[in-house]
């Protein structure tokens, strides 16, 4: 409500004359001179009319006399940043001096103070006025610069607020789908193949040898269909979610990988990890997905009739640090190097070695979420070295892993 | 293995339910009582309703209780469980159909006896009533 009262008469003139002869005739000067014109017979009526809007505030010395105990110092005081109000003080002759004096301790710092001595002349007052209008005008236009500012700011808030909070509902979304993956594609696969292996444990006797290898493979495709559905997981686990990146002592993390998966332990003996090993900066459970990876890799693609023999070790090279892990297998082609890192990409020549596709996608993907590279050289029939460049760190507190 | 043992199978799925008793009848585990959701099962443990005939429906030693499961979930069955004084003595085994972290933690948080991955097999049992 107070805004377009504020906009009607925020170029107007408040007159604070107590005398009537005076006001009237300031007044008359002023509406010919074609200005908006209020007149206040006191100074605390001059207070609230200004709250109402005001461009110049014109002052008798007279008017003077009552401003002491008005409200007029408080409201010039409670201005708000862009408002500087001019006031325009008429002076008795010959001692403007000290009314100006006396107008600054009556009204505060803050009065924006023009004195102009009786006589009066038309001219000399309608100028003074302009001037002092032409000033306010200045200050609306800062005004409304600083409105328009104030705006942009909160609807750019208020779009990032938006923004995050649609962000949060799409990784709520992401976290539901992926628990209901786990838990709902998963579960009947495991009943698939509880049922195929009910027959062979219950009817196993009197079934020939070939429906049961039929039952066998059920089981196998659902063993893999669920070690697929677990791979898909993994690599949305990896590719989503805040990662924290701390100081990982790499030794440390390759011994937990090597104990907490039942097929790295069952083939440790071939796996030999070259110390010192350093540190990096990484994300433990994301480092925990690319090695296990790797290792289980390496294990996977021997040259047939020979056992795995396995090195992973750490090169520092200026701030990166280089995790291999070299193995003396098949190796792989020079053509299918790059591609092995996309999904479902399996080197041709392997199709009969047991894999989803997705090992060595969840690999890259986890290197350069913890800002990452990785790679391979390899020959055919000479073995692979895989590897992971990493940020080198130092542990903080030995201690501490 | 000490087979007679008063079970209480909280599962809604059929299949689940079919193995679980399979494997469980195979062990000569029992008896074996179910109950098809989580009211059901929070409805047995109190003794609610029909289930008021301890006669008919004794209160049981172990309870193997699915975690995804209309009305209650087993997370809500065996957080009132562990709020109930009279079932101090209950021993209760999980098993799900994922092994998810957060599953988990929530379970041993709540305190249980096991934690399992469907479908049980026979010497999960025997860890179970060994």
């Amino acid at each position: 409500m107070s805004e377009p009262l504020e906009a009607a008469n925020e170029n107007r003139v408040l007159v604070v004359a107590p005398l009537g002869a005076d006001a009237r005739n300031i007044g008359e000067v002023l509406l010919r001179a074609g200005c908006e014109v209020s007149v206040c017979p006191d100074v605390e009526k001059a207070a609230s009319e200004m709250a109402l809007g005001c461009g110049v505030m014109l002052l008798t010395e007279e008017a003077m006399l009552s401003a002491k105990d008005s409200a007029l110092p408080q409201e010039l005081e409670r201005q708000p940043t862009w408002s500087d109000l001019p006031l325009v003080l008429i002076t008795h002759g010959g001692r403007s001096d000290r009314a100006g004096e006396r107008a600054a301790t009556l009204l505060g710092d803050r009065a924006n103070l023009t004195l102009i001595e009786r006589p009066l002349r038309a001219t000399t007052l309608v100028a003074a006025i302009k001037t002092a209008l032409r000033a306010r005008t200045r200050q609306y236009e800062i005004r409304d610069l600083i409105a328009d500012r104030e705006e942009l700011l909160a609807s750019l808030e208020q779009r990032v607020t938006e923004r995050t909070a649609k962000l949060q509902l799409m990784v709520e979304e992401l976290e539901a789908f992926s628990y209901s993956v786990s838990h709902d594609l998963r579960a009947p696969l495991r009943v698939l193949d509880g049922y195929a292996q009910a027959l062979v444990e219950d009817y196993g006797e009197s079934l020939e040898p070939g429906a049961k290898e039929l039952l066998n493979r059920i089981s196998r495709t659902a063993h893999r269909m669920d070690r697929l559905t677990q791979d898909l997981l993994a690599y949305t686990r990896v590719s989503r979610g805040e990662l924290t990146l701390e100081p990982v002592d790499l030794a440390g993390m390759v011994r937990a990988v090597i104990e907490q998966y039942p097929s790295l332990v069952a083939s440790r003996q071939f796996i030999r990890v070259r110390m010192p090993m350093g540190v990096v900066r990484g994300h433990v459970p994301s480092l925990i997905q690319c090695f296990s990876n790797l290792l289980e890799n390496a294990l996977k693609f021997v040259r047939e009739g020979e056992a795995p023999r396995i090195e992973i070790y750490a090169e520092t090279f200026g701030d990166r640090v280089r995790v291999t892990v070299e193995d003396h297998g098949v190796g792989i082609d020079p053509a299918h190097q790059r591609r092995i890192f996309g999904m479902f990409e399996r080197a041709s020549a392997h199709k009969h070695v047991p894999g989803t596709g997705i090992g060595l996608a969840i690999v890259k993907k986890a290197a350069e979420r913890m800002g990452g590279t990785t790679g391979v050289l390899s020959e055919p029939g000479r073995g692979a070295r895989f590897w992971v460049e990493l940020a080198r760190a130092e542990l903080d507190d030995p201690e501490e892993r | 293995m000490n087979t007679a043992v008063t079970v209480l199978l909280a599962e809604d799925n059929e299949d689940d339910l079919f193995l679980t008793q399979r494997v469980l009848r195979k062990a000569g585990i029992g008896p074996v009582f179910h109950a098809a959701d989580g009211r059901e099962a929070k409805q047995y443990l109190e003794g609610v309703g029909e289930y008021a005939d301890r006669a008919s429906y004794p209160l049981p030693e172990v309870v193997l209780l699915d975690l995804k499961m209309p009305e209650f979930t087993g997370h809500e069955v065996l957080e009132w469980v562990r709020a109930q004084p009279a079932l101090s003595g209950l021993r209760v085994y999980v098993l799900t159909s994922s092994d998810e972290g957060r599953d988990r933690e929530r379970v041993e948080k709540a305190g249980v006896q096991g934690y399992y991955v469907k479908p049980l097999t026979p010497e999960q049992v025997a860890e179970i009533f060994g």
